[in-house]
């Protein structure tokens, strides 16, 4: 999420609310208001450029001194949260297709390359705060994402988050991001469904077999609890999305993998393969986990042709397309968020730079194979047909 | 396949190749192969080291969806509006009477039509087809017209999906019945043996004209009326046809059809009779078929989307999970349960085979009459349950143990024709060596596994386009 910094004033405690650039006191170029009221009266803090504040403000709970640049990135119906000690997080980015409404920090698995690790004895609750970031972005919000930690290991909190979106974003497409494993309980799966939306269920399944999931999972029976999980949710017809995270642990394991969706979870109606985010767990087991894109782009290009041929729809996140086979490109997709997106310096002279996912920000391993792609390098080196 | 590879094929069709080395201490102890090998089994639910019920319900998965096709009970309705016709093949399955001799006796009555129609919605299926059959059906259009008013009529509050199908030579049809057809859905299959000299060297009309000029002819007009997709051929493979697929299929790409099921003669009325100069070995037809589908396949190479429709069954099943039904090659068979068959007279047999037999005068298979019997009489009879039980490939000898178990089917009356046994006799069945070798062929082109066939096999199996289908 992107956070700003600035020198808080009278804040005590954080304050969470939807920003408004146009008011009638301030100028919105170099002072933002955080509204009071979901109706836009009032005021609950301000942000603003300036070096000292203002004098007729003193009383008001401010951050001040922050930079032109940052300001400028707020927009309104962006909701915010202020820290006393000077830091705005954006927990909601208005228009933006990427927010995530983080259910909880608790998560029942151990997972090698979990970028987010959390802490799976965690007490902390976000509901409130996810109700009133539910409560006060705009109704128009045409997508939701909730995550965690594990989201459904709060089934409740999932159940009263789900109810509010049934309520101001009848349309919205709702997706959950989860291991599945918490689904194997038909009832807990049947009263999250219960609350509404038609709902997309994007889940971790990063094997065809135990062995290869379970090591990756940190759990054993992960597997086994995840396919009933899959099962459960073919039975409420939800949406699934099936997400392979590559790694050495189970790169071998790609064309299997995709011949036993096939065979197994037909009703899927979306496979993503996904390249590493090489942070949080994923930079600490780097050693054991790490394999460069071009290792397995073979084995990757058999996987998508297998799932293409039987008419199944699949997606590749976070690769860049030089390290992909060209006939495969059509199925990249611009995954990584805005704020966690970047190229290297090489890449600007590279004529896909627009159509490419980019690499990540937070990564501590670039492969070494990154090179820009030209017209003249793409008919030497032709890919197979 | 190596003589050092074995195939395992497990009983929801996923297969996988070992070396014959892997494959005997797999028989010895599992724990002790490789362990990718491992792995692939597990991963193909050959067995299991870890969730033993995950395991099983997985396997019953799969085996529900593969048998999907036992869900709705009979669908097929084939219709015989008469036994008469226009025409006199020499290969007829159907021991068709003429049209000549006075009265058309073995027209269907009115009556008899009705009862059909009513025991047809009996069935429980919510999909049916209605396939009109002969004899030439447009012979007794009156009846026709009046089975499709009366199942639209029934189905306003029915609510069934309904199809229609009539087969015809087309040598009957004008406009305004082409306008019928179109009007009320029905489709079109009908008969096409290649180039006109071919065709009509078997395809004759009683009056001596020439029944290819007269379905070029018609299949204009009807074109002109309908999409060319409501139009599909059928050709009738004899001896003459065995070295001049290619050519057959040449007429069938330059006429815009998009595919062919190559076919062997079947051992039914007239072909029966006179199987010395029409028949052939199954060894024969294997070979013709291997010539017929490398050439189709070379089209397909060369752009041209041209389906050969037997193959695309089987690779259905090998290659992936879905349920297909076919009723002359399904376990358990599709006799009765799937498909079902009214003659003329009102009698029901469980196929199309059957009536064809008692054409020709054993009744063995008749099942009852819409007249005098009900629908449980003739669809929950014993008969009808014995036929059923003495076609699961579980208790069939030969059939129990055989590798392509998952992708073959039985044919019950074809067995009884066969070895004058309802179970049949592997060993000297046509049927199965037909089968057997065809499948033997198209796997060695799975395994081959070349990018090109494969794409072509997928569009064919998915009915998308070449360009659809791969990268």
């Amino acid at each position: 999420m992107k956070s700003f910094q600035g020198s808080a004033h009278n804040i005590s405690e954080p304050l969470l609310g939807r920003v408004a650039r146009k008011h009638l006191l301030f100028d919105g170029d170099h002072t933002v208001v955080i509204q009071k009221f979901r109706w836009g009266l009032g005021h609950k803090a301000l942000l603003t450029t300036n070096n000292d504040l203002p004098k007729q403000y003193v009383k008001m709970p401010c951050v001040y001194g922050v930079s032109q640049e940052s300001l400028s990135e707020l927009h309104d119906g962006d909701v915010i949260k202020v820290y006393p000690d000077g830091n705005i997080v954006r927990l909601w980015e208005y228009g933006s297709d990427q927010n995530v409404i983080f259910v909880t920090d608790k998560c029942n698995c151990h997972c090698i390359m979990c970028p987010q690790p959390c802490d799976s004895c965690s007490t902390s609750s976000f509901l409130h705060e996810n109700e009133e970031i539910l409560n006060i972005i705009s109704p128009e919000t045409n997508s939701i994402c909730f995550s965690g930690g594990e989201p459904t290991l709060e089934p409740k909190q999932l159940e009263s988050l789900l109810a509010i979106c049934k309520r101001r974003f009848p349309n919205a497409c709702i997706s959950i991001l989860t291991n599945g494993i918490a689904l194997s309980n038909f009832n807990n799966i049947k009263r999250i469904v219960e609350q509404g939306n038609k709902l997309l269920f994007c889940v971790s399944l990063h094997g065809d077999v135990n062995d290869v999931h379970d090591k990756i999972m940190g759990v054993e029976g992960a597997f086994a609890q995840t396919m009933r999980g899959l099962y459960n949710l073919a039975r409420f017809k939800c949406w699934i999305e099936l997400r392979f995270v590559i790694m050495r642990q189970n790169y071998e394991r790609l064309p299997y993998y995709a011949e036993f969706i096939y065979r197994n979870l037909t009703f899927v109606s979306h496979v993503a393969f996904m390249g590493l985010e090489y942070t949080g767990e994923a930079a600490r087991n780097i050693e054991n986990i790490e394999i460069d894109p071009v290792e397995y782009s073979t084995l990757l290009r058999k996987a998508i042709l297998c799932l293409h041929r039987r008419g199944m729809n699949v997606s590749i996140y976070n690769i860049p397309r030089c390290l992909l086979s060209r006939d495969i490109w059509r199925f990249s997709r611009d995954s990584i968020s805005t704020w966690k997106k970047t190229f290297l310096d090489i890449c600007d002279s590279c004529e896909e730079k627009v159509n490419c996912c980019g690499l990540f920000k937070t990564s501590v391993y670039i492969s070494p194979h990154i090179s820009p792609i030209t017209s003249s390098k793409i008919d030497n080196n032709r890919m197979p047909n | 396949m190596e003589s050092k590879e074995v195939l395992l094929v497990n009983c929801v069709g996923e297969y996988i190749v070992i070396s014959i080395q892997e494959f005997n201490a797999l028989l010895t102890n599992p724990f002790a192969i490789h362990s990718d090998t491992f792995k692939l089994l597990k991963c193909k639910n050959f067995f299991t080291d870890y969730d033993l019920e995950l395991a099983i319900e997985m396997l019953a998965t799969k085996l529900r969806t593969r048998k999907a096709f036992l869900r709705n009970f009979t669908s097929l309705h084939m219709v015989v509006l008469t036994a008469h016709c226009n025409g006199r093949c020499d290969y007829c399955h159907a021991s068709s009477s003429d049209v000549a001799k006075g009265p058309l006796s073995q027209n269907m009555r009115p009556d008899v039509a009705d009862a059909v129609v009513d025991m047809i919605f009996m069935s429980p299926s919510q999909y049916i087809k209605i396939e009109f059959q002969g004899g030439e059906p447009l012979i007794n259009w009156e009846v026709l017209v009046r089975i499709v008013h009366r199942t639209k009529k029934i189905n306003k509050t029915a609510n069934k999906k309904l199809e229609f199908v009539v087969c015809t030579n087309m040598t009957l049809l004008d406009y305004d019945k082409a306008k019928f057809l179109m009007k009320e859905g029905i489709q079109i299959s009908t008969s096409l043996d290649g180039p006109k000299e071919l065709h009509d060297l078997h395809r004759k009309m009683r009056d001596g004209s020439s029944s290819y000029d007269k379905f070029i002819e018609n299949l204009s007009i009807v074109c002109r009326v309908m999409e060319a997709e409501s139009v599909s051929p059928l050709l009738t493979i004899t001896r003459d046809h065995l070295k001049r697929l290619p050519e057959v299929i040449d007429e069938y790409i330059r006429l815009g059809f998009k595919g062919i099921f190559l076919r062997s003669l079947n051992p039914y009325g007239f072909a029966r009779e006179d199987l010395a100069a029409l028949g052939y070995s199954m060894e024969e037809f294997i070979e013709a078929y291997k010539e017929g589908f490398d050439y189709i396949l070379q089209k397909n190479r060369n752009g041209v989307h041209f389906v050969e429709y037997f193959a695309t069954l089987i690779l259905s099943r090998i290659l992936t999970p879905f349920s297909t039904r076919f009723v002359d090659l399904q376990f358990p068979a599709g006799a009765g349960i799937s498909g079902v068959i009214y003659d003329y007279d009102g009698c029901v047999y469980p196929s199309d085979e059957a009536r064809m037999l008692a054409r020709t005068g054993d009744k063995k298979f008749l099942l009852g009459n819409v007249i005098d019997n009900s629908y449980e009489e003739i669809f929950e009879g014993n008969k009808l349950k014995s036929i059923i039980s003495m076609s699961c490939a579980e208790v069939m000898p030969g059939c129990t143990s055989c590798v392509y178990q998952a992708y073959c089917g039985s044919d019950p009356v074809r067995n009884y024709v066969e070895s004058g046994d309802v179970m049949g006799f592997r060993p000297s069945s046509d049927f199965c060596k037909k089968n057997m070798g065809i499948i033997d062929f198209l796997f060695k082109y799975i395994l081959e596994n070349n990018e090109q066939v494969m794409d072509i096999f997928w569009s064919w199996i998915t009915g998308r386009s070449l360009e659809d289908v791969r990268l």
